[in-house]
């Protein structure tokens, strides 16, 4: 047993004394070592390794949690005091529950990649650097470059003992493109890989993929008001598809009215074309990568819509215990907050058409690549602007737009689907889908 | 805070031979939340530790620890001085920092820490229980309720070699209340927040929690029989905390010097008429004009103290916000906006309270000279690029038809670039409210900030039907 693991099982045990109690540590211990570069010039160099204990008790079925990034054994008889003494003010509730026991440990781990020398890693982020940098028409705002190790525990008192260690080389670039006085929209990409020899590779398409959407923002125009179809890009899939069914399908929100999915598992909540999976045991995608969930419970790959089924309701401990069915392993959140509910990483199935002819069915429209605005998930009423997005005039690329909104509603959005691209796109490092074009928005050029 | 610390960190420093800067930095918060009968939060959140930032052949290193033993403030020192060497060799511009006559040195408490600290869970969970219970029966539409409660105590020590040696506490508060109301298979949100630096006399000045209750229960019904706004430009008022948004987000982002320096649309822009002669916008560490604002701060994470630092004045862009490394550049005085989230992160240019100064109009007179346009509130996040271009959401729209206020329309986003749009501002009401104290501005860190203003009225873009 490790230090840390010694801790945490004796703060359990202090929990335990004088009065029954249910308690979950959660231990979160991250090493980091970050490059920074800001405009032309290398900026700082950071370094640091923060521990931090999320402890959970609940006392006679009342719920009390603190978070403390110093423990050590003169210190835990108070933070048990502490943590009880805050579940005693909390109305009970029966719901509140620790996991069932379940053990593993977990590694996604290169020891050539965390023990990286700060030197090596100076050569990879001047490397990532200049790649970005290729085209001179580049604006870089900052970029970072972060090797880290990361390890979490989660211990509770009916025997959970979860542990997961993971290198991480983790990299984003933000930035702009210029040319004759013309400044574009700002954009940004990263990636991350949890091994040495795949990130060369990785590096280079993300500043190659950076550097073709902002110098390909250059000399952007107005495009045209209308109300019809929009072409999105894989970002774009993510940021408004995504997001509306991450939040509908959690169960506490459905339970507390706010889900508009509520008793809607096996109904049809998107065109049939669409089947969206959750693929957390992806190794693939390590940014994503959760062997176990944030209480314990160990996560599995499974369809969430399929053939615009709804085929998942997401669970942490609370929620199935209220809603009476089994937790599904989508407890979400780190040491320092209470465990929320959430997907852990999304795919997209690919759909039958090429590019060119997504283009040929838009006909004359927007594809949008990021969009920057506001989405109601439980209205459904979105509302923004599209950022390094292009036109399309009878079915071929035109140019890039500027002051282009648009709004609509996500839930119809789901079911207005036309058609899929027949290539599945990678989103900063961790959500895959294809290009989708659905009908149905209202774009506003000025 | 241990009692050791200041001495600690000053013998630190007294054995650095270079210039470095120490940030001994707690924060040490309470959340409790309601949510429709049950508890969504009950939580205390301690973070403490050092920040130590070095400057070492032109290079800055940077490295913290939670672990405050002396043995470990040393290992520490000496792993940022390791990064700074290392980053060195590859630097091209080494750094220097523009000296400051404004080095905080001293106490600093802004009042509200001792009150809140005395007052008990029980009463702050009361209030929260409280108002959950009477949001959900504030109207038969209303299906969920929520409500939260969270403050952060924040104490700070900053001492570097070259002078600064300053200790401060402070307090920032937040409430919320959100109402989720539902017709059939429609939901609709409406939501109430309120941020400030200060105790609950502060929190509680202009609003009390019944008041937020029926608003924002009121909000989440009309929304339910809105109909979506016209898309396109329209003549529109923007309430105080919208212009906190936009003085943020459209304008704050672009002038913050590390921005400039990446080519903003502000770069080259001093001295250049940017904005309607109306208009006069400042940043400031104090809270000007009136008391709680939400970024308040005495002094950054630099050790400077905060000034309010003018942006635009009668229309003419004529400041940037700094940190001693581009106040150097710009050779400015630095106004104190470098500001880090927690200990183990080093400080960036960030903004503080943003703000338009109040003009002379009156609220009715302006609403009175629009026959067809909006009157827009409820901010719901935004966003700025370095073209100047924002959008930001709003969720309390009104039509104005012939001069009066008229029916609710849909959540929808406004749009615009950020000088084209302070161009057409006509009306600059007497009115001034920070409103923008709720929540956290994000640039890779979070950062406490506020925002406010006047009643603005100018022309922008709407995102609406077409």
């Amino acid at each position: 047993m490790n230090k840390l693991e010694k801790l945490a099982q004796d703060l359990i045990t202090e929990c335990q004394k004088g009065e029954p109690s249910q308690t979950e540590v959660c231990v979160d211990d991250v090493q980091e070592t970050k490059i920074v570069f800001e405009q032309t010039d290398f900026s700082v160099s950071t370094s640091s390794h923060i521990t931090t204990f999320g402890v959970r008790a609940i006392v006679d079925e009342r719920l009390g949690f603190i978070t403390t990034n110093f423990l050590d054994e003169k210190s835990i008889k108070s933070q048990a005091q502490e943590v009880k003494s805050i579940a005693r003010l909390s109305p009970k509730n029966s719901n509140y529950k620790v996991s069932p026991k379940a053990t593993g440990s977990h590694e996604l781990f290169d020891a050539r990649l965390a023990d990286l020398p700060p030197k090596e890693i100076l050569k990879y982020a001047e490397q990532f650097i200049s790649l970005c940098r290729k085209d001179s028409r580049v604006l870089m705002d900052r970029a970072e470059l972060s090797i880290l190790t990361r390890k979490r525990l989660l211990i509770n008192s009916n025997g959970v003992n979860q542990q997961v260690r993971q290198s991480l080389a983790h990299w984003y670039v933000m930035g702009m493109a210029t040319e004759n006085g013309e400044v574009t929209s700002f954009d940004y990409d990263g990636d991350s890989s949890s091994f040495l020899d795949q990130i060369e590779n990785k590096m280079t398409k993300t500043a190659e993929t950076f550097s073709h959407s902002v110098v390909g923002s250059l000399q952007a125009k107005p495009g045209k008001s209308y109300q019809g179809k929009v072409l999105l890009h894989p970002a774009a899939v993510a940021d408004l598809m995504g997001g509306v069914i991450g939040f509908n399908v959690n169960g506490r929100a459905q339970q507390d009215g706010m889900s508009k999915w509520k008793e809607m598992l096996g109904a049809e909540v998107a065109h049939k074309m669409i089947t969206v999976r959750e693929q957390p045991l992806d190794v693939t995608r390590p940014a994503a990568w959760t062997p176990f969930d944030r209480e314990g419970v160990p996560t599995k790959n499974a369809a969430v819509i399929k053939n615009g089924v709804l085929k998942l309701t997401a669970h942490n401990m609370f929620s199935s215990s209220r809603g009476r069915t089994a937790p599904t392993g989508h407890a979400t959140g780190g040491s320092r907050s209470t465990p929320g509910i959430g997907l852990h990483a999304l795919s997209f199935d690919k759909g039958e058409h090429s590019l060119e002819k997504l283009y040929s069915d838009l006909g004359t429209g927007l594809v949008l690549k990021r969009f920057s605005g506001n989405e109601d998930p439980i209205s459904g009423v979105f509302s923004g602007v599209a950022k390094n997005s292009w036109w399309i005039e009878s079915g071929k690329y035109s140019h890039p737009v500027k002051e282009v909104m648009l709004s609509g509603n996500l839930f119809d959005l789901l079911k207005n689907v036309v058609a899929a691209g027949s290539e599945v796109l990678r989103q900063s490092g961790s959500f895959d889908a294809p290009y989708i074009l659905v009908d149905g928005i209202s774009v506003t050029s000025n | 805070m241990q009692k050791n610390i200041r001495e600690d960190l000053k013998n630190l420093l007294g054995k650095a031979g270079h210039w470095a800067e120490a940030r001994y930095h707690l924060k040490k918060s309470h959340v409790l939340g309601m949510l429709k009968g049950e508890v969504s939060e009950m939580s205390s959140k301690h973070y403490e530790g050092v920040g130590i930032r070095v400057l070492v052949d032109g290079t800055f290193g940077f490295a913290s620890t939670g672990d405050l033993s002396f043995e470990s403030l040393q290992k520490t020192l000496k792993k940022a001085e390791q990064m700074a060497r290392e980053l060195s060799l590859r630097k091209n511009k080494k750094i220097s920092l523009a000296p400051s006559r404004r080095l905080a040195q001293g106490e600093f408490f802004i009042p509200g820490f001792d009150e809140l600290e005395k007052l008990s869970w029980e009463e702050k969970f009361k209030l929260v229980q409280d108002t959950e219970l009477k949001l959900r029966k504030a109207s038969q539409k209303v299906e969920t309720s929520s409500c939260a409660y969270a403050e952060v105590f924040e104490e700070k020590m900053i001492l570097t070699t070259d002078g600064a040696n300053a200790h401060s506490k402070l307090v920032r508060p937040e409430f919320r209340v959100v109402a989720v109301a539902a017709d059939g298979a429609q939901k609709t949100r409406g939501a109430e927040t309120l941020g400030v630096t200060g105790a609950w006399d502060c929190l509680f000045k202009n609003i009390d929690a019944d008041k937020m209750i029926d608003q924002a229960a009121k909000n989440a019904v009309e929304l339910l029989k809105a109909q979506p706004a016209s898309g396109g430009k329209a003549k529109v008022i923007l309430s105080p905390a919208m212009v906190g948004l936009l003085s943020h987000e459209a304008i704050g982002h672009t002038v913050e010097a590390d921005f400039v320096l990446a080519g903003s649309v502000a770069q080259g822009k001093l001295g250049e008429d940017v904005a309607s002669s109306l208009v006069t916008m400042s940043d400031s560490g104090l809270s000007e004009f009136a008391q709680g604002a939400g970024g308040t701060l005495p002094f950054d994470d630099e050790g400077v103290l905060t000034k309010r630092v003018d942006i635009i004045k009668d229309g003419k862009l004529v400041g940037y916000l700094h940190n001693r490394e581009s106040a150097e550049h710009f050779n400015v005085e630095p106004g104190g906006n470098a500001r880090a989230w927690e200990f183990s992160d080093e400080p960036l240019i960030r903004m503080r309270n943003t703000f338009v100064q109040p003009g002379k109009d009156r609220l009715e007179n302006m609403i009175a000279g629009i026959d067809d346009g909006y009157f827009i509130d409820g901010p719901e996040g935004g966003q700025a690029d370095a073209t100047g271009e924002f959008m930001f959401g709003a969720s309390k729209v009104r039509k104005i038809k012939n001069g009066k206020l008229a029916e609710s329309v849909q959540k929808l986003t406004v749009s615009g670039q950020a000088f084209e749009v302070l161009k057409t501002v006509d009306a600059v009401s007497s009115d001034f409210k920070w409103d923008l104290g709720a929540g956290h501005c994000g640039k890779g860190q979070p950062a406490k900030v506020d925002a406010g203003g006047p009643y603005l009225r100018c022309e922008i873009s709407l995102g609406g039907k077409q």
